[in-house]
């Protein structure tokens, strides 16, 4: 039994669709209730003259229009068909661009912020930066070099390489905790026909170290060691005969040599230039192979 | 008091099942291009598609976009047809989507009766004028044009496509609740439109 009105079933029960028990309850609720009755005679009017909605027929052109569709569906189907693969293509190129973002994304994030480093033997022949570290190194542990600018400033003489040769050294000033152990003798231009190379002399807790450099244009294409593509790549050489190590490497459009008698291959040599602790730490860590 | 209507289940192994089976029948035929299977199922419900096209979308030549655009459906991508709901009831929910595609895109589902300048309802015909049946089929469809397009749906999907609160739901993607609310209106706004029919009305029965 409905307490209110029962106008919002009327519809519904005057054609059969409420269930049975609501039915009921509608209908006793009627014979008490004269507004809902008289709303129920509206609808049931309503209900009469919708009964008398005329079907409109198809127009025969349509008809015709129709089956020509119908005969061209093979032609349709192709389309259909060519259009599905074309999609198809479409998301196979759309995967394989989200693939190689990624792939390119994860070496930046790899080589930016995990930027490892890995020291490789080279058994190739001694290249031509390599032999002038190697000379210019000897000159300087059997005695005083010959440099065309002195200072014991490493800082200073990485400036005045790049006026001078217009290569870039970034030899820095160095942290408080590494006074003193760091200093400059001096270094020296040498002019060839394909560009200068630049000789630096340093001298690490007065350990001597060389540090050659020079464009890589100015090398043949086999003696500048390749950067590497997911580590930093440092090339290590030991002349036997002189007992010296030897680090190559390129960073940029510029080759750089060291020559030094340092232990652990004398990667400490890398510090002249490298202050930051957690790029020492990847230096020291650097996986030798 | 919610409103709460729900169907009766019907007795299993009934005419509609067999309905439905002759209909999966002649779709597949279609599907495999048997023109005389195709032209069945044209025959068969185009009157209806185009009626409903044609009350939805108040323009002819949007109804007849419309009716060939749900033939097309049927014969270019009749797997969407998963046999769930009859095949007359898939036709009208996909003539019922296009319709609201071409009202969304157009924004033109104005009242028939006001897209006809209110032609149609401003004029009242007297009481004592004689109605043919074909007159008073007319005077029904100009007051249902003139319904909102809510109501039209229900009204025209209830009395031209014979489908019940259940099928009307599906077709129009609401609850059955809705359904008879709109049909609720629905009704009393056609027994006000004609009530100047009403007297006639009872004389025919």
């Amino acid at each position: 039994m409905f307490r209110r009105h029962a106008s919002k079933y009327l519809s519904a029960f005057a054609q059969g669709e409420l269930p049975s028990d609501q039915a009921s309850n509608v209908a006793t609720h009627l014979r008490d209730c004269d507004r809902c009755t008289k709303e129920l005679n509206e609808i049931e009017q309503g209900i009469s003259l919708a009964k008398h909605i005329p079907t409109i027929s198809t127009p025969p052109a349509l008809s015709s229009a129709v089956e020509t569709l119908f005969k061209s569906r093979a032609l349709i189907s192709a389309e259909s068909r060519r259009r599905f693969t074309s999609g198809r293509r479409r998301w196979v190129v759309a995967l394989a661009a989200v693939g190689l973002i990624a792939a390119v994304g994860s070496t930046v994030w790899y080589k930016k912020l995990r930027n490892p480093i890995s020291i490789e033997p080279i058994a190739r022949r001694t290249t031509k930066l390599e032999a002038i570290a190697l000379d210019l190194h000897k000159q300087q542990r059997y005695g005083r070099p010959q440099v065309d600018f002195a200072t014991d400033d490493p800082a200073t003489l990485g400036q005045w390489v790049r006026q001078t040769a217009g290569l870039e050294l970034e030899l820095a000033h160095q942290p408080p905790g590494d006074f003193q152990k760091y200093k400059s003798q001096g270094g020296k231009i040498l002019t060839t026909p394909s560009g200068p190379i630049a000789v630096v002399f340093l001298r690490i807790d007065l350990v001597p170290v060389t540090l050659v450099t020079a464009r890589v244009n100015a090398l043949q294409k086999r003696e500048a060691p390749s950067e590497g593509i997911l580590r930093k790549r440092i090339l290590y050489r030991l002349d036997s005969s002189s007992g010296i190590n030897l680090l190559s490497w390129t960073r940029g459009e510029q080759t750089y040599v060291f020559a030094s008698e340092l232990p652990h291959l004398g990667r400490a040599a890398c510090f002249a230039c490298h202050t930051d602790p957690r790029r020492r730490e990847l230096i020291r860590n650097a996986r030798q192979d | 008091m919610f409103l709460e209507i729900t169907r009766e289940s019907a007795p299993a192994a009934t005419p509609a099942v067999t309905e439905a089976h002759d209909e999966a029948v002649l779709l597949v035929a279609c599907q495999k291009g048997d023109l005389q299977a195709f032209r069945r199922l044209f025959d068969s419900h185009k009157d209806r598609v185009y009626s409903l096209a044609l009350y939805l979308s108040c323009d002819e030549a949007t109804a007849d976009d419309i009716t060939q655009q749900t033939f097309a459906t049927v014969l270019l991508q009749p797997t969407k047809f998963r046999g769930q709901a009859k095949l007359s009831t898939w036709l009208y929910r996909l003539a019922f989507n296009l319709c609201i595609n071409e009202h969304r895109h157009n924004r033109k589902w104005l009242p028939l009766a006001v897209a006809r300048g209110k032609e149609a309802m401003s004029e009242q015909p007297s009481q004592e004028r004689a109605l043919t049946r074909n007159e008073l089929a007319q005077s029904v469809r100009q007051a249902i044009e003139s319904l909102k397009p809510k109501l039209r749906a229900a009204v025209v999907l209830k009395y031209l496509e014979d489908l019940s609160y259940q099928e009307i739901a599906e077709v129009l993607g609401c609850s059955m609740g809705t359904v008879a609310s709109r049909l609720n209106r629905g009704h009393k706004l056609l027994a006000r439109k004609l009530v100047h029919l009403r007297t006639r009305l009872e004389g025919d029965e």
